[in-house]
């Protein structure tokens, strides 16, 4: 085959993911901001952060105060198809899938069941229950339970979530560290696209906040210091004096469809489509992001959504405040959108909820389609003089007519992923 | 319950974790119910016999009860459960400091 006929293939393909749609039926969370759409909004377009202070106490070693943002979430109620004990990062994957699937009307009998798939992402799984157990373990003479394995092991919400719902299709755990979430969903909309699968539920999830991990990510010297008497403030995106995240948790699930699924079975979702999807990898060093990576990748998200970078009505930036992450960012948002397009960066309230964060940043990105507002880059007072861009700050945005949002996704080992939503045009 | 060979507070306590932890309804429990017709599968019949353990702060030997045997009644566990107190208790009745 000569490569322009190759070529034509391509095209030919990417014309009939335009003619089908990959749209999003349900949303469901569990955040530090709120676990309803209504709460998770309330926060979002007044950013309100969640970020509170919390005091990492371990024996043997000098208390340290943490920044953190935590869910107000009892895992305790949430019940395991197979009544077995569940981490708690999975019980909050399983809560907001059973909203976002509620809210989708997903009902048994609704999906062939070898045509639901699970695309699920999680950057450390069940490292809270191991820190948990292993503590136990080692300080306390507790044995390991017989489950033990099963609520660690890194596809445990996705087994759950396949569980659940009686899915047959492709069940499948993304770990990409912090992009793992907004992977899971991409690769989701290709198997859509692929007609391997017509609906699947998606999203990602971390729940970390225990002493071992807390400690590892401290040591990193990533996560930024709760200020006296304001820990709310302790994460400042694209700020001059930005100083590192707070560390977060929760989950975020989406349902998404095939056009021709959701027509055939007559829901009527809101008019929101996944219309753009492209992750590659920096390749260059495991924690320094490269910004011809993440230009690539954004550049490869736009064609891949078949519209030009002045379609483009807000970015919500990956902005984790590290020095180095927002330099990057910056630059690439730079050099792909120039300066016109207004940016967002919602970890300043809800904090940086690892492989779960490209799910609730989706879910932040579809709440600006749908308000038409972008949200606030809370804690933004004084922008880096070296960025030259438009960052949304002190209130929310009026975006009126707005069509196309991206959301960005870095991660340490290299990888990015940038997810592209839109609105359905005359729905 | 007049003959039963265990206390009514060491069932209501298995009881109590059956329901609060295993989402077994309160109705299906009773003494002559076998573990296997409680609806659990072997693993988490594995966790609820570890939950016991726990409660109990002891250890019930398998080759005392094994809860994967068929059969086996929650009367069977309570039996288990008052012997092996009284195992973990006499050492220290038999030869008082």
């Amino acid at each position: 085959m000569s490569s322009g006929a190759a070529h034509s293939l391509l095209a030919a393909s990417f014309r009939h993911a335009a003619a089908e749609p990959v749209r999003v039926t349900g949303l469901g969370c569990v955040t530090p901001i709120g676990h309803t759409v209504a709460s998770f909004d309330d926060a979002l377009f007044n950013g309100r952060s969640a970020v509170r202070a919390q005091t990492l106490a371990i024996a043997g070693f000098d208390p340290v105060e943490l920044a953190v943002a935590s869910c107000d979430f009892d895992s305790a109620g949430v019940r395991s198809s197979s009544r077995l004990p569940l981490d708690r990062g999975t019980a909050m994957a399983l809560s907001a899938a059973r909203d976002a699937a509620a809210q989708a009307g997903l009902r048994t009998g609704a999906v062939d069941p070898e045509r639901l798939g699970i695309f699920w992402g999680s950057g450390l799984a069940g490292a809270g229950t191991f820190d948990d157990t292993t503590r136990a373990l080692y300080g306390e003479q507790r044995r390991m339970r017989p489950t033990t394995v099963l609520t660690v092991m890194p596809n445990a919400a996705v087994a759950e979530l396949a569980l659940q719902f009686g899915a047959q299709g492709a069940a499948l755990a993304y770990a990409c560290a912090c992009a793992s979430s907004a992977v899971a969903i991409g690769e989701a909309m290709r198997a859509i696209r692929g007609g391997w699968i017509d609906v699947a539920i998606v999203g990602g999830h971390e729940a970390m906040l225990t002493p071992g991990v807390m400690a590892s990510w401290h040591a990193m010297r990533v996560t930024a210091p709760p200020p006296p008497g304001a820990p709310e403030r302790a994460c400042r995106p694209f700020s001059g004096d930005r100083a590192g995240f707070a560390l977060g948790e929760g989950a975020a699930a989406l349902v998404l469809e095939s056009q021709a699924h959701a027509e055939a079975r007559g829901a009527q979702p809101a008019p929101f489509v996944l219309a753009g999807y492209a992750t590659n990898c920096d390749g260059t060093h495991i924690t320094n992001p490269d910004t011809a990576g993440q230009v690539r990748a954004m550049r490869a998200a736009l064609r891949d959504a078949g519209i030009e970078a002045s379609d483009i009505g807000h970015i919500n930036a990956h902005g984790t405040a590290t020095s180095a992450g927002d330099a990057a960012e910056a630059a690439s948002i730079r050099e792909v959108f120039g300066n016109a397009v207004p940016v967002s960066a919602t970890k300043a309230i809800h904090g940086h909820v690892l492989g779960g964060g490209g799910a609730i940043e989706l879910i932040a990105t579809l709440r600006a389609l749908a308000r038409e507002t972008l949200p606030p880059i809370a804690n933004l007072q004084t922008p880096d003089a070296a960025f030259d861009l438009d960052f949304v700050r002190g209130e929310a945005r009026e975006a009126r007519g707005i069509r196309y949002a991206l959301s960005n996704s870095f991660a340490f080992g290299g990888t990015n992923a940038v997810l592209i939503a839109g609105r359905v045009a005359g729905d | 319950m007049s003959s039963a060979s265990f206390s009514a507070p060491v069932f209501n306590s298995i009881a109590a974790i059956l329901v609060n932890s295993f989402d077994v309804a309160p109705a299906s429990i009773a003494p002559k119910v076998p573990l296997s017709e409680l609806g659990l599968d072997s693993l988490a019949l594995m966790e609820f016999v570890f939950a016991v353990e726990d409660a109990f702060h002891l250890r019930l030997p398998e080759d005392k009860l094994d809860p994967r045997e068929a059969g086996i009644t929650l009367e069977r566990l309570c039996e288990a459960i008052e012997a092996q107190i009284r195992c973990d208790v006499a050492p220290s009745m038999a030869a008082p400091a």
